[in-house]
């Protein structure tokens, strides 16, 4: 189930993409090097909605943890927030 | 990489002095956040206040570009004082190639040209992210060069 609705401060979402591939990976569309690998945004990683750009594009900006445990905060693509997150299960 | 000493810039220099001159205090604690800039050496100028100004050309949030949060240690109780950052800083991932850096900026909201400008840090070298990569700046120590230290 894709996220609905426009994102808000707060909201809550899991990265769901549809092939699996990461967040960074997937814009590249070919492999990316090992040490970036594991900065990039990976499949089932509980993201924060903190903030909506004020500036267009307006996108939303997602606070999260990345795989070593460095807190991060992305700009992620209105499309993808609508195709590729989705609702967290309860209490997460 | 290596960060020369950050700068303070005009409204942190009048933020500063109309506080230890007990003319009105600072405002309330906040967050703060550091910007990447393109802006050329040189030409980054401390009487930018916000970043609005036309020196500023910042990295767009359209390559999946967001403002980090700074998170520095208290002011050291030293003389000079510095503050820092002491957690690694990682921008990215990138969407699309997001350009040449060669500043880092702290500023005071999160997006948007209205943040007001509190210090720049130059880069040792400029750094170009490609599509997918992330861009880390290291932890400080308060010792100069590591990190985005700022010194009065």
């Amino acid at each position: 189930m894709a996220m609905g609705g426009q994102p808000k401060p707060g909201d809550k979402a899991i990265y769901t993409p549809v092939a699996g591939h990461a967040y960074g990976l997937y814009a590249r569309g070919s492999p990316i090097a090992p040490e970036m690998a594991k900065l990039d945004l990976t499949a089932g990683t509980l993201v924060t909605v903190d903030s909506l750009d004020i500036s267009p594009p307006n996108w939303p900006i997602v606070s999260w943890t990345d795989l070593v445990g460095n807190p991060r905060l992305t700009a992620i693509n209105i499309g993808l927030w609508h195709s590729s997150f989705s609702p967290p299960p309860p209490g997460a | 990489m290596l960060i020369t000493q950050g700068q303070l810039h005009q409204y942190a220099q009048q933020q500063a002095l109309n506080a230890v001159f007990l003319k009105t205090q600072s405002p309330t604690a906040a967050p703060t956040y550091l910007a990447m800039s393109q802006t050329a050496i040189g030409s980054l100028q401390s009487s930018a206040l916000t970043m609005a100004d036309a020196t500023v050309n910042e990295y767009l949030t359209s390559t999946g570009y967001a403002r980090q949060n700074y998170t520095p240690v208290a002011a050291t109780p030293a003389s000079p004082s510095s503050i820092y950052n002491t957690g690694i800083i990682t921008w990215g991932p990138f969407t699309s190639p997001p350009g040449t850096a060669n500043w880092a900026i702290a500023c005071d909201v999160a997006s948007g040209t209205a943040a007001n400008i509190i210090a720049s840090f130059l880069l040792g070298a400029p750094v170009t992210p490609a599509t997918g990569d992330s861009l880390q700046g290291a932890a400080g120590t308060g010792a100069a060069g590591v990190g985005f230290i700022c010194q009065i």
